[in-house]
């Protein structure tokens, strides 16, 4: 695992922890928005690689990344995010843009942005966790950003915003679920697989962090399946800005 | 009958568990390409540890010395020759290690503290061997079975145990076995290289001088005072078993390549007040030889920051000796200019401010110094 990832998904594990077995979806908007949900117009934004390591843990308890699944896992969520539409047809919500288009120190700017927004998401979920009682405000007046630094993109691809998700899916071994079976026989817990998403929407003029959501569970859930990932994904963007989770949609058949 | 299945299964734990998978060492760089699906899975977590290392900036930035340093590794495993990739990491910390993707990394602060080519390469060549003999891999087993036999254990008896952490990784050192391994291969691979294995056992006790002197605790391999007399005893046995050629040293090129280095570690300790440490370093006649000469301006600057009775004169002298041996250095001038001033002798403090701004007249702090050259009240008279 990218070692700036490791930081989101620990905070929203720790949460899982503290707060029960269900720590989602809980979204954040940024306060411009909560106070008026026009005042900040995305007329389009942009899906950026989605980054989901899928890890085995085996029968010892060592979580280690496939690749492969890894692929897998990505391709799943990141058709599963463009599969949902607004009812509002005519308007795309969110689009994929080829990131080879981007020169080399544009891919290395994005990379760090990425990089930068795990650090800020990971703080803003900090103080969401239960008995954590520094920095309340925040929660009301949900403030951040990562700075400007990705108004190139809007400068090239005419595009107000960039839809960040990050993950990790850890499946266990079938030697660690039948261990788990055994042990549960005779009382004895072993820790299993999880699943967690982080979804941001970055506003590229500003770098507002304009919605912020978060999904965990445990268990069974496979990102490799793409009918796991699909309603994994929906839950993640519960509360995307102009998506009101009333009027949420599923779109079968294409992506895109 | 369900009662005898639970039974045979947690008998099975334990046979895993106990079940000696052998790993073969690499036997050439051929071999690197052809991994199991297991490596697979340890080279691409290397290859993220990689990554991340590059991205946040912890390589030292100086090319002459990253290729100086792989040059070196090559020499002690020729057919191995860009398979084995050796990185400078920027840290003040007494540590080398071996990623299972043939990723050694050594940092700033090792090879600030060792005296010469043979030295690193002594460093160098243990860590090889963590690769080549496949280390890693062995270590991620030891670690599985040992988890199985916990959970087993556990599930067994209702008592939990704790199985080792993935966090005694290489970073930290391996099993006591596979690093006396790493020795006795690693003394071997000196010996071929035509290196000075005498130095071999003497790089330990640098090492160790330098954690009791200076009493580092880290939690590193090459900073565990355990760790390193075992090395030095290791390493002593060896040469008494296996008496090396007196090879090459490479002294002299290793202090060039490493003065600079020496001198910002210096610096770095000043920076955050362990001016403590610098004294220790650099009161020491036989160690201050290792430092080029400039690093008598950091011991001024360790005196005068500890400014117990008598530093102030001996601070004094430690930039005068700076000035006198490396002339080109120009913190000494300003940082004799100032001590001067202190000490009311305010033409000499104006003669080496003046010195100070015509070797650096881009200095950043040119403003400050004519402000105190007009302080002195000697200007209009030179």
């Amino acid at each position: 695992m990218a070692p700036f990832k490791f930081s989101v998904v620990r905070i929203v594990l720790l949460a899982l922890l503290l707060g029960g077995c269900t720590a989602g979806p809980g979204y954040k908007l940024h306060y411009t928005l909560k106070d008026d949900p026009k005042s900040r117009p995305i007329k389009s934004a942009v899906l950026l690689p989605v980054d989901v390591d899928v890890s085995e843990m085996s029968l010892g308890g060592i979580v280690e990344e496939v690749p492969e699944w890894s692929e897998q896992a990505e391709n799943n969520v990141r058709k599963a995010v463009l599969f949902v539409r607004d009812p509002d047809e005519n308007k795309v919500f969110v689009r994929q843009v080829d990131s080879s288009s981007l020169e080399p120190d544009e891919q290395k700017k994005l990379e760090e942005h990425l990089a930068l927004f795990t650090v800020v998401a990971s703080n803003a979920l900090w103080t969401e966790l239960p008995g954590n009682s520094a920095w309340q405000f925040k929660q009301e007046h949900f403030d951040y950003t990562i700075g400007d630094g990705m108004r190139f993109l809007k400068d090239k691809y005419d595009i107000d915003a960039g839809l960040i998700v990050v993950g990790e899916d850890v499946i266990s071994s079938s030697g660690r679920k039948t261990a788990a079976v055994v042990g549960a026989i005779f009382g004895v817990g072993l820790p299993m697989g999880y699943t967690v998403l982080v979804g941001g929407l970055v506003d590229f003029r500003t770098g507002d962090i304009l919605w912020l959501n978060h999904v965990v569970q445990t268990g069974s859930l496979d990102l490799r399946d793409a009918e796991d990932a699909r309603n994994f994904a929906r839950s993640l963007m519960s509360g995307y800005p102009g998506l009101p989770e009333q009027k949420l949609v599923v779109v079968s058949g294409e992506d895109g | 009958m369900i009662v005898h299945q639970l039974l045979y299964f947690i008998f099975s734990l334990f046979l895993v568990s106990c079940a000696a998978q052998s790993i073969k060492s690499f036997e050439d760089a051929n071999q690197t390409k052809n991994l199991s699906a297991e490596e697979s899975r340890i080279w691409h977590a290397s290859g993220e540890f990689d990554h991340g290392l590059v991205a946040n900036g912890s390589i030292y930035a100086d090319d002459r010395l990253q290729r100086y340093v792989q040059q070196v590794m090559d020499r002690l495993y020729p057919e191995y020759k860009g398979s084995i990739i050796v990185k400078v990491v920027d840290s003040p910390s007494l540590n080398a290690f071996a990623l299972p993707n043939g990723s050694i990394y050594i940092n700033t602060g090792m090879l600030a503290r060792l005296d010469n080519e043979a030295q690193m390469a002594t460093v160098l060549a243990h860590e090889g061997v963590h690769f080549i003999n496949k280390h890693g891999l062995k270590q991620r087993q030891n670690i599985e079975n040992n988890n199985i036999v916990s959970m087993g254990i556990t599930i067994v008896t209702g008592v939990p145990v704790l199985g080792q952490l993935m966090g005694a990784s290489s970073i930290y050192g391996f099993s006591r076995d596979l690093e006396r391994e790493s020795d006795a291969e690693g003394y071997k691979r000196l010996q071929d290289a035509d290196y000075d294995t005498s130095q071999a056992a003497i790089t330990f006790q640098y090492l160790l001088a330098e954690v009791e002197a200076l009493n580092i605790d880290e939690p590193y391999f090459f900073s565990s005072h355990p760790d390193l007399v075992e090395r030095i005893d290791s390493f002593t046995e060896l040469s008494s078993r296996v008496p090396g050629r007196r090879g090459y040293t490479g002294q002299r090129a290793y202090q060039e390549m490493v003065s600079d280095l020496r001198l910002e570690m210096l610096a770095d300790y000043l920076a955050v007040g362990k001016y403590q440490s610098v004294l220790l370093m650099l009161t020491n006649s036989n160690d201050f030889n290792r430092y080029p000469p400039e690093a008598k301006f950091y011991l001024g600057e360790a005196y005068r920051l500890r400014g117990e009775e008598g530093d102030r004169a001996r601070s004094g002298q430690a930039y005068q000796y700076a000035i006198v041996h490396a002339p080109q250095f120009v913190a000494s001038y300003r940082a004799l200019g100032i001590h001067y001033m202190k000490t009311e002798q305010l033409q000499k403090a104006e003669k080496l401010f003046s010195k100070y701004l015509e070797l650096a007249p881009d200095a950043p702090d040119r403003a400050y110094i004519e402000n105190y050259r007009a302080s002195l009240g000697t200007t209009k008279g030179d």
